[in-house]
Formats: structure tokens, sequence, C-alpha cells
């Protein structure tokens, strides 16, 4: 059935020798987001049209700083 | 000392065109050259185009050391030492790739692309922080000299390399031939990449200068007509010319103006029309008054490059291509080769078809060429590690009396820079290997002219 909220499949993987990411569109009650999930961290994000069109302004620096800490937060390791 | 006399004496034998077989052999003239050719020379890495848009790298070697040529996120085309500043290891293990960011497979240490060291993992709890551990402090390295020209990309270990335009010299002039047939110039497809059991060598002074292998080793070639014109003696009536750290060999061309000449092996018009546009008189004067054609070169120590016209089609015109390659040794008696198709990016779709078939006929893992000479390079090789036959002087002479005068003269008024010659002689392969003479025995840029 349309519309109903869930996971869909994976769109596509993005890779590089250093990660590799799922991508897929997550259909909610309402409306949509893109999930992004590292298989190898086991982590997920889902991020909202105003949230991923934010990113279309930031600098290289800013996802620098994101990867200060190189495969996530550390108080849970 | 010992082994410091033996090197000078089989390097004042070199010198006199007489090539002790152990140059193409022996571990500590290969260790030499490692120290001292290798180590501060101008050596090829990469092409612009291999590196279009941001992220994009590939990662390249000067013989053991490792480096990343990256385009950052602001487009500045970088080279990085491929060495975790922690411990050592490959930061980037894929041949090429695009990332806006290198994370180190050992510890996680991650780098941007311009090589800034961004994070640290548990940077606090380990190092203490940024007050006892300054990540600006411990980027990935640069290489002691990084300079381009044509978008050729080069390096030299040596922080007191001249500067690359003065190294290149006069063999400027050669290469814009190959890299710059429009102001845009290049793009570079490939390497295709293979290992021959020859040592380095060898290729760069058949590139450099040896029209007379053409005839015979190259027989089957002109037998089953790959080009259109096959008389043996074509190349004899070719110039070979050397100019401070290059040379190369020319053919022949029919009389005819700069355009026709260019249309006869294949270029189309709106080509030629950007050639004339953007090499100067004095380049155009090569083809045009001369009535000569760049083919097959080499730069010293290790990059060469081929221009052909064979056949892509039983019976049609000839389609010009270019290649670029590199010797890459591996060890005295080993090559990594890399092999490039290079075509002028304003060049016509259907040109860079028809010349990349051109090229995959005869060059490339592909190409008869490759086969025919790589079976002789092997052969010298292995005979040249023999415990005897490594002392046998070979003769590199062609074109000198016994007693080393010049049988023909330069060229009079070759409209080029450096010294050419008409007809077969091994005028080039001395050239260059008088160069290597010079680094191997550390002489630096005062000591050339």
């Amino acid at each position: 059935m349309n519309g109903v909220p869930g996971e869909d499949a994976v769109e596509f993987e993005l890779a590089n020798e250093f990660a590799v990411v799922r991508v897929r569109r997550r259909r909610t009650r309402n409306g949509e987001r893109l999930e992004i999930e590292s298989p190898r961290l086991g982590r997920r994000v889902s991020l909202c049209p105003l949230e991923l069109e934010s990113l279309t302004w930031q600098t290289p620096e800013t996802f620098s700083r994101f990867l200060g800490t190189p495969f996530g937060p550390e108080e849970e390791g | 000392m010992g082994e410091h006399g033996r090197l000078e004496r089989l390097v004042a034998d070199v010198r006199q065109g007489w090539i002790p077989a152990a140059v193409y052999s022996d571990r500590e003239v290969f260790e030499q050259e490692v120290e001292c050719v290798f180590g501060r020379a101008w050596v090829y890495l990469a092409h612009e185009s291999e590196i279009p848009e941001p992220g994009d790298y590939v990662v390249r070697r000067v013989v053991h050391d490792s480096f990343i040529v990256v385009r950052d996120e602001h487009g500045v085309v970088r080279v990085l030492a491929n060495v975790c500043r922690h411990r050592g290891m490959q930061v980037c293990r894929a041949e090429r790739g695009n990332a806006s960011h290198f994370r180190c497979p050992y510890h996680g240490w991650t780098y941007r692309n311009t090589g800034h060291l961004v994070g640290v993992p548990f940077h606090e709890d380990a190092y203490g922080g940024e007050r006892e551990f300054p990540k600006a402090e411990f980027g990935l390295l640069s290489p002691p000299r990084v300079a381009s020209y044509n978008g050729l990309i080069f390096v030299s270990l040596d922080p007191n390399a001249p500067a690359l335009q003065d190294y290149l010299g006069g063999f400027r002039y050669y290469l814009d031939f190959y890299t710059r047939q429009s102001p845009v110039g290049l793009e570079v497809h490939g390497p295709q990449r293979w290992r021959v059991r020859a040592n380095w060598k060898i290729g760069a002074e058949n590139f450099c200068g040896d029209t007379y292998h053409t005839p015979y080793t190259h027989q089957s070639i002109a037998e089953i007509g790959l080009f259109a014109e096959h008389r043996p003696g074509k190349r004899k009536e070719g110039v070979v010319y050397f100019a401070d750290r290059g040379g190369g060999t020319t053919y022949k061309l029919a009389p005819g103006s700069f355009e026709e000449r260019l249309r006869s092996v294949g270029y189309p018009d709106e080509m030629v029309e950007r050639m004339a546009q953007t090499w100067s008189p004095e380049q155009r004067a090569l083809v045009a008054e001369a009535g000569f054609i760049v083919s097959a070169a080499t730069l010293f120590p290790n990059l060469s490059f081929v221009h052909n016209w064979p056949r892509v089609r039983e019976g049609g015109p000839p389609v010009p291509f270019i290649s670029l390659r590199l010797w890459q040794p591996v060890s005295a008696g080993e090559t990594e080769v890399y092999s490039w198709f290079a075509v002028d990016r304003l060049a016509p779709e259907e040109f860079k078809r028809d010349s990349y078939r051109s090229y995959l006929l005869s060059f490339g893992t592909s190409g008869m060429f490759e086969q025919d000479d790589v079976e002789n390079w092997t052969s010298i090789t292995a005979v040249a590690a023999g415990r005897w036959s490594s002392q046998i002087r070979l003769h590199s002479r062609m074109g000198l009396s016994r007693e080393g005068r010049l049988l023909r003269q330069p060229m009079d008024g070759w409209p080029g820079p450096g010294r050419a010659f008409q007809g077969f002689g091994e005028y080039n392969q001395r050239a260059l290997l008088e160069v290597w003479c010079d680094y191997m025995q550390g002489a630096r840029e005062e000591a050339r002219v």
C-alpha cells in the first residue's frame, strides 16, 4: 500500500576506500526523510529536507569538525 | 670505497658510449639511482586531467615513496606524502578515488584532503588535547618541490632542485607538441599498468632515440599494413633531437604547407587550426619549414611520449594518437609501466574515439609495438644479470668514429633548441645517459648548461 510509514529499500550505496553508507528514502505518516546508515559503525541518521538544505551552505571545514572524532562520539566507546 | 671506485669507472665507461651491461641489472647501481637520480631529479606523477573534480585523487610513487595527488575541496591541486604521521601507515590504499577526507586504516587519524589533520580518536584522553598535541603540526607532509607544466605534475625530493622550467629547459619546445595542441591542453585516460622484467632505463633510452630498431623489431607491424607507409629506410630520414634533459625522434613529412602536413598524418582541420594558433612561430617552423613531426621522446629520467599515426581501418586514413608513459622502477631488474592515452581536450569526439583505437592497436597492453619491444628488453636485462656477461661493455656509439668523432654534423638551421641529427645514430641515448651520469655523480644544476 502506498504511503505506509516504514523503511524503504536501500536506494543506493555510496562508498570509497574510507567509508560505506547506505542511503534510503524513509516515508513517515505525513512526509519523508533521507536516511543515511553506516553499516560498519551501526549508526543511522534521518534528515528532513530542511536539514538537508542546510548542508548546501556548509564549508568543507564544517565536515572536518564533524570528523574531529573520526568514528563517532567517544563517550560511548 | 672500492664500491665507489667501481661506480666511478662504470660511469666513465657510459660517458664514452661503452655501457657495462651491469648498468641494467646491478643492485648497487639501482640503489645509487634511487638516491641520486630519483632522489634529485624532477619526476612525473600525474596529469591534472586525472583529478578534474574536488576530492579526486590518484596514488603514485617515486620508486618507493608513495604520494597522493589530490584536488582539494577548493580546487587546489596538492601532492601529499601517503604516510600517516602517527605510525607511517599508508593513508590511501586505493589507487584512485574521491574523498574530502582520508581516514587512516590503522588508528583512524583523519586528514582533510588539504593534508590538515582534523581528527584524532580520543585526542583529549590519549594525547592531552590541543594543548599537548596541536593537530596543525601533524598534517600530511608535502614533498620538497612540486610544480606543473601544461598540466603535467612533477615532484622533486631535492629541496635544492632547479625550478621545473629550468630543468625542462629547451625540451619544453618539444613537450608542447604532445601536451599543448590547444590552449586547453590534454585530457589523459588510464593508466594501464603492467610489470616487465626489464630495467627502467632500457625503455627510456629506446623512446628517446632508437629509430634503428623500428625496421626490424617492428617489421610485422609494417607487414600487416598498420601504417600507410612502411619503407624500412623511412626512419633514417627522421631527425633525432636532444635539448637539456630530454630528447626524441621525428619523422620527415612529405612536401606541403603546415596545414597539409598535419592533415597528412590525420589531424582534422579544426585541430590543425588550433595548433597553428597555439604554437609559437618557431614551433610551427618545425612542421612548416623543416618538415618534421615529433614521434617518440623521453624526458629524464623516466617519462616517455609517443606520437604516431597508424590506420585504424584497413586501407583507411591514418589516425594520430598520443601516449604518455612512465617507466616506474621496481628494482634493478623490474619496471612497472604506466601507459596513458592522451588527446587534446577540444578535439572532436569522433577523433577522440578513433585516436583511442589507434593507441590501443599499437601501444598499451594490447599494443603490437609493446609486445615486440618488451621481449627484447627482458632478454637484455636477463643477460645483464649474468655473473660474467654483466661485465661486457655494450656498444652505444652509433654515429661516432672509432676515435669518438661525430660521423655526421648536427643539422644546420634546425628550428628548435638543442642538437639535432638526421639519420641513424645513438646520439640521444648517449645524451640521456650523460644526464644520468651527471646525476649519478651528484652534479647539480650549476654543473650543467
